[in-house]
């Protein structure tokens, strides 16, 4: 089964959704999550998925250049990596395009560089396999209701509109678009042919998808308008579940192959010829209906998010440290203490100085005494002063922090340095950037302007 | 104690649950039968539809009924004073009755003037079947309203078990739009099948600032049951311009989503109920309760005539649904086959068959009558040798010897047809006259106008078309001389009263006028007629409005419950083939297709062999004329067949179709061959040809021609000799066994003697001693006759 599947990561660029942690020109595949690069996610779901042959898809030459010398430097799984690079603005279905001869499996994963998750691999693979699916879509459950957070009579903003049948195994009709909605169109036959038909906001594609080669490649070939693998290639494949129904197999089409007659006359007539066409047949009416996009619901209890901007990076860190999911996506145990990841080089002030449950602290970090850390990660070589309080919130590596600091729901870049009795809520503090004696920021992105470097 | 208890101080009265039934639908689907009774005092299964819905209230503890009577109100209103409630405490009836309401709307309207309602109540038409326990609607409904007093009407509806299921019941297209957790209904769309409509549903995003999750359903039926608060009627009188209840006021409600008003739905899951809006559900309903769907409604129960106009029934149910009342004949080799129910007085005489049809009290059926999926009413007479297929005989009609009648026909109160007269499928004839002509479905019925025309009240009206003197009627009662030429005409004589009926339509000697004859082709027709909608046509509508090319749905054809299943598997394998000639597949595929087949109607190679030879012989032919949709032959394949058919009265066309049919056999021998290795498998496929010329068995309806084969019955023979695919030894073997036939079994062996001894004598210049003796044998018979 191995054999069949191939993987892409799209491991993005240096890009601007993350500004300003990436300003020093970290490619978004090496900013840490839980003191790990964020790649190292996507590859351990690959690893466990048994996937050999992976090609790393970096956005822009300076990205995959970084991500390439980090990967022949660090990497040690069992993964076959090749690291290829697209053109800065390509979408993501066009970034598959200028790989497509690179493309060998007949079923693709593609799965996004920012991807967190400990949703089994093999399972999506062994639904796609088994519905002789043309893809299959993993879909996370929201944490909180996209309706419980708009007004009534207005369209909710930023969700993707998925339709699927009733047993909630074929997906349907998928909308999504950053804007405000309308109107739906949910296409009828896809409805008189299921019955019933479910549109839920609840859920969201966090971009792992498993691909028939066939099917994709004929998409992209044919369909040069299509971008984007959300926005286009997938509800291009959604409608056309439906729009082939009934019609006569058209010759140079790839996917002509699944209407039943032209696979008869397509297979060999073999020692039991009969009897293999008689497979075939039996699928007969249905098989248009068999072959269609599945979808696989992740459970509410399992871990799927994607870092993709500021925001959900500081969520992704937070979720992280909670004891059962550090378990299972950093694969480290926890010091059976203190329920926390603290590395053994760290110094602990022993005056009153706690780290609690969950807490993630690097290698060869210091902290002063009566300092109090709570639900962050904290990189390595970093130093807080006595009398810091850290709460929800991120340290990248080689920070200084001085005494009497507090922050909150913060994160703070590498080499950046906070003068004494700072307080910041909700902050940004982009990389070596240096906070003034007793500022207090609240909700404010601060970072040295581009320019200076 | 009772009134005491009530009347004690501060204690709230209970409350009474009411009903409000509309005993007029507001439709002209059943015409030109409800010109002269009322459409819900029809009876459905021996019983007038009305008393279905009065005993489901009835068991549903309703205490008081408001029926709303408008055509016919007096024939309504004596019915119910017959009826086994008028002297019941429990379950009161108050008639309200309004000669000049054109919709339900109106009628809504002025029951809110009248004041009668104060609490929740059911909204229900008169007629509706179902065993549904309203109990759990009710209580899900109070439920509601005592969290929410907006939330005015509960729809029941139930899901249809497959996609044919809705065709099957005449129903139009529904859509609707719930929120999946309150069952709240936020878009109800329906689609009458004509016009023009997009291919995609949409879908207002804002609905999604509610909640979440929104189920699409297009798998549901509108049982027309409703769980109201008072309030709707306040609605109704609010917006004067609703009509229709949910045209109007169910699209309007969720329209106005400001106002805040809000609707929901129950869906069944395992109770029955359903709704005779038009032929084609009274088809289905009749008989989901011939099958028992709508327990305890079934005629065995003897539940609905305890007393009243109709008398006692005395039903006892037998193996495979068939019903008998008390005093039925039947005759010893007359047949009553499957989901059949007779009333009592009826007389079936030898011969006859009566198949999947409902037959009323006192009526004869004739000898050798063949009767299949009809509704004949009381008092029907059906003389010798007459053929009805999926037709409604209404009271008092008479058809005289060797009729046919065409699917999809209505033969009305008191009709004579005349002798030998061929009725066509779809039309209807009446003692009433047509008054006004228009196109056949375009005056359908208010539920159905479009909005531009709700103004007018010509496009409206209730059943019987007792509309403002302005408008015209759809029709008048039959005059006195025209019912009493029709009765003297009936019994032979001749009619006092020089009345001048359309002798083309209704035959010599019969009575009646055309009401009006409707186009078999068009799909307005038969979706609603009273015969099982066409196979393709369901088909085509599976295949969605894409591109209209077809798929064969081979599974519908068990939706069609009475077709033969040897005809099924005819048409099976015969499409197959039509598919493989079409697509000029080669031997081996056509094998393929073949064997997927045989094992799916787990049948052998010889049955197949023998419906393609049938096909193959058919494509010398123009395209063959079926007498019953279960034959006819799709669109697509029309092609494959010959423009003409040759002139076999002369030696010429008699070559030319022999030509046609060599050239076909040649191709396709190496085919017949593989599948007839057997002598037996060969004699089965000379048996086949026989019926297949002799237009018998499986082609008695096809209109397949295959008597023009018959002429040169003797060539095929020889051809199939000459081609190998029947061997000596089967003629002989098929000469043998005819041999001791009766006389008109022989026709073929005779036709085929020339061949026979042909081959008699090739046989014996072989082998001289053997063959020697069998051939003065065969001389002497063929001396005999």
């Amino acid at each position: 089964m191995a054999l069949q599947f191939q993987a892409v990561v799209l491991a993005g660029s240096i890009g601007s959704q993350l500004y300003p942690l990436n300003s020093t020109g970290t490619p978004k595949a090496l900013l840490p999550i839980g003191n790990q690069h964020l790649i190292t996610y996507p590859l351990q779901t690959l690893e466990e998925g048994g996937i050999k042959d992976v090609l790393v898809l970096c956005q822009g030459e300076t990205a995959s250049a970084k991500v390439s010398s980090w990967i022949a430097k660090n990497y040690q799984g069992p993964l076959h990596l090749e690291v290829k690079s697209v053109p800065e603005d390509s979408g993501t279905a066009d970034a598959l395009r200028t790989v497509r001869d690179k493309l060998k499996g007949a079923n693709i994963v593609v799965i996004s560089g920012d991807l967190v998750a400990d949703v089994p691999l093999k399972a999506i693979m062994a639904t796609h396999y088994v519905n002789q699916s043309t893809a299959t879509s993993l879909l996370a459950p929201r944490k909180t209701s996209p309706s419980s957070e708009t007004k009534p009579g207005k369209a909710p903003k930023d969700v993707d509109y998925i339709g699927m049948d009733e047993a909630q195994k074929r997906l349907l009709f998928f909308a999504s678009s950053p804007e405000m909605k309308s109107k739906l169109r949910v296409p009828l036959t896809a409805l008189k042919q299921f019955g019933q038909l479910t549109v839920r906001t609840d859920f969201v594609d966090v971009h792992l998808y498993v691909f028939n080669l066939e099917a994709m490649l004929t998409a992209l070939d044919t369909r040069p308008a299509i971008s984007s693998i959300k926005q286009d290639l997938v509800p291009h494949l959604v409608r056309n579940q439906f729009s082939g129904l009934g019609r006569q197999p058209c010759a140079q089409s790839g996917d002509s192959a699944s209407t039943p007659t032209a696979r008869v006359m397509a297979s060999p007539f073999s020692a039991a010829p009969v009897q293999k066409a008689m497979e075939i047949l039996s699928l007969g009416e249905g098989a248009s209906s068999q072959r269609g996009f599945s979808v696989f619901l992740a459970s509410k209890d399992q871990f799927c998010m994607r870092a993709r901007d500021v925001h959900s990076y500081r969520e992704v860190n937070k979720e992280i440290t909670a004891p059962e999911l550090a378990l299972r996506l950093l694969q480290q145990k926890p010091n059976p203490k203190h329920d926390n990841y603290v590395h053994e080089s760290v110094q602990l002030g022993t005056n009153k100085t706690t780290v609690g449950a969950g807490c993630i602290i690097g290698p060869a970090t210091i902290l002063s005494d009566k300092c109090s850390v709570k639900r962050s990660v904290i990189g390595g070589s970093c130093k807080l002063g006595t009398n810091v309080k850290v709460l929800n919130s991120v340290i990248m590596d080689s920070v200084t922090i001085e005494e009497g600091c507090h922050l909150q729901n913060t994160v703070v870049c590498a080499g950046a340095h906070l003068k004494a009795k700072s307080t910041l809520n909700k902050c940004i503090v982009g990389p070596d950037y240096i906070v003034a004696e007793t500022s207090d920021l609240r909700d404010e992105v601060v970072a040295k302007s581009r320019a200076t470097h | 104690m009772a009134p005491r208890k009530s009347a004690a101080a501060g204690m709230e009265p209970k409350e009474t649950l009411t009903a409000i039934l509309l005993a007029d639908s507001f439709t002209q689907r059943f015409l030109p039968v409800t010109v002269e009774r009322p459409k819900v005092l029809l009876p459905l299964v021996n019983v007038p539809m009305l008393d279905y819905t009065l005993e489901w209230l009835a068991a549903n503890e309703v205490e008081e009924v408001f029926v709303f009577c408008c055509a016919h109100a007096d024939m309504i209103k004596e019915h119910l004073d017959e009826c086994k409630w008028s002297s019941q405490r429990t379950f009161k009836i108050h008639v309200v009755v309004s000669t000049n309401c054109l919709s339900a709307g109106e009628a809504m309207r002025l029951l809110d003037q009248k004041d009668v309602i104060k609490s929740d109540f059911i909204l229900i038409s008169g007629d509706v079947v179902s065993n549904l326990k309203i109990a759990t609607v009710l209580e899900e409904h109070r439920k509601r309203r005592q969290q929410d007093k907006n939330a005015i009407m509960t729809l029941v509806m139930k899901t249809a078990s497959d996609a044919g299921h809705r065709r099957r019941v005449g129903d139009t297209e529904l859509l609707v739009a719930v929120d999946s957790q309150s069952q709240r209904l936020l878009r109800y769309e329906e689609h009458d099948g004509t016009g023009k409509r997009s291919k995609a549903v949409p879908v207002d995003a804002h609905y999604f600032g509610e909640r979440d999750v929104i189920q699409l359903r297009s798998d549901l039926i509108d049982c027309h049951i409703y769980v109201c608060a008072p309030e709707v009627l306040m609605l109704f009188s609010d917006n004067f311009d609703y009509q229709n209840i949910r045209r109007d006021f169910v699209i309007g409600v969720l329209s106005e989503e400001e106002l805040g008003n809000k609707l929901f739905l129950h869906v069944l899951q395992h109770d029955y109920a359903a709704r005779v809006h038009n032929l084609r559900s009274y088809d289905a309903v009749s008989r989901d309760i011939l099958q028992r769907w709508a327990f305890p409604y079934v005629p065995d129960t003897n539940l609905l005539h305890k007393a009243g106009p109709w008398g006692e029934s005395t039903y006892t149910y037998g193996r495979h649904h068939i019903y008998k009342e008390r005093g039925v004949s039947v005759a010893r080799t007359a047949a009553v086959k499957r989901d059949t129910a007779i009333g009592s007085g009826t007389t079936v005489e030898d011969g006859s068959v009566i198949d999947a049809s409902v037959v009323g009290r006192n009526c004869r059926i004739g000898k050798n009558v063949r009767i299949t999926g009809c509704y004949i009413h009381d008092n029907v007479t059906i003389w010798d040798g007459s053929l009805l297929i999926s037709a409604l005989i209404c009271e008092g009609a008479t058809i005289m010897p060797d009729v046919v009648i065409g699917p999809g026909a209505i033969i009305s109160y008191k009709v004579v047809i005349g002798k030998g007269h061929h009725v066509p499928a779809y039309s209807s004839i009446s003692l009433c006259r047509r008054v006004e002509h228009r196109a056949s479905f375009s005056d359908d019925e208010l539920e159905y106008a479009q909005a531009g025309q709700q103004t007018s009240p010509s496009h409206s009206g209730s059943e019987s078309g007792r509309r403002p003197a302005a408008h015209g009627r759809p029709g008048d009662l039959p005059s006195v001389e025209v019912i009493g030429a029709a009765d003297a005409l009936r019994v032979g004589a001749i009619p006092e009263a020089e009345v001048e009926f359309e002798e083309h339509i209704v035959g010599r000697g019969g009575a009646g006028f055309l009401w009006g004859h409707n186009d078999p082709h068009d799909d307005a027709v038969t979706q609603f007629s009273i015969a099982p909608p066409l196979i393709a046509s369901i088909a085509l509508d599976e295949a969605g409005s894409d591109d209209g090319s077809v798929i064969t749905v081979g599974d519908d054809v068990q939706d069609l419950s009475h077709i033969d299943p040897e005809v099924s598997f005819k048409r099976e394998v015969s499409e197959t083939f039509l598919r493989c000639v079409k697509m000029g597949f080669d031997q081996d595929l056509v094998v393929i297709e073949l064997n997927g087949l045989k094992i799916a109607e787990d049948r052998s190679f010889a049955d197949c062999a023998r419906y393609v030879f049938t096909t193959m012989a058919g494509l010398c032919l123009p395209v063959p004329a079926p007498h019953s949709h279960a034959h006819s032959i799709k669109e697509e394949y029309r092609e494959l067949y010959n423009d003409s058919a040759p002139d076999m009265a002369t030696q010429a066309g008699r070559n030319q179709l022999l030509a046609r049919f060599l050239a076909k056999l040649k191709q396709w021998a190496p085919l017949l061959q593989r599948f007839l290795k057997t002598e037996d498998d060969q004699v089965e496929l000379l048996l086949t040809l026989e019926e297949f010329c002799g237009e018998e068995g499986a082609f008695e309806w096809s209109g397949e021609r295959g008597r023009l084969f018959g002429h040169v019955f003797n060539e095929v023979c020889q051809l199939l000799y000459d081609n190998e695919v029947i061997g000596e030894d089967p003629f002989d073997a098929w000469a043998r066994e005819k041999e001791h036939a009766e006389e008109d079994e022989r026709v073929f062996l005779r036709k085929a003697q020339p061949f026979l001894d042909w081959l008699r004598t090739a046989e014996t210049e072989e082998e001289s001693e053997e063959g020697s003796e069998e051939v003065e044998k065969e001389d002497e018979e063929s001396g005999e006759e």
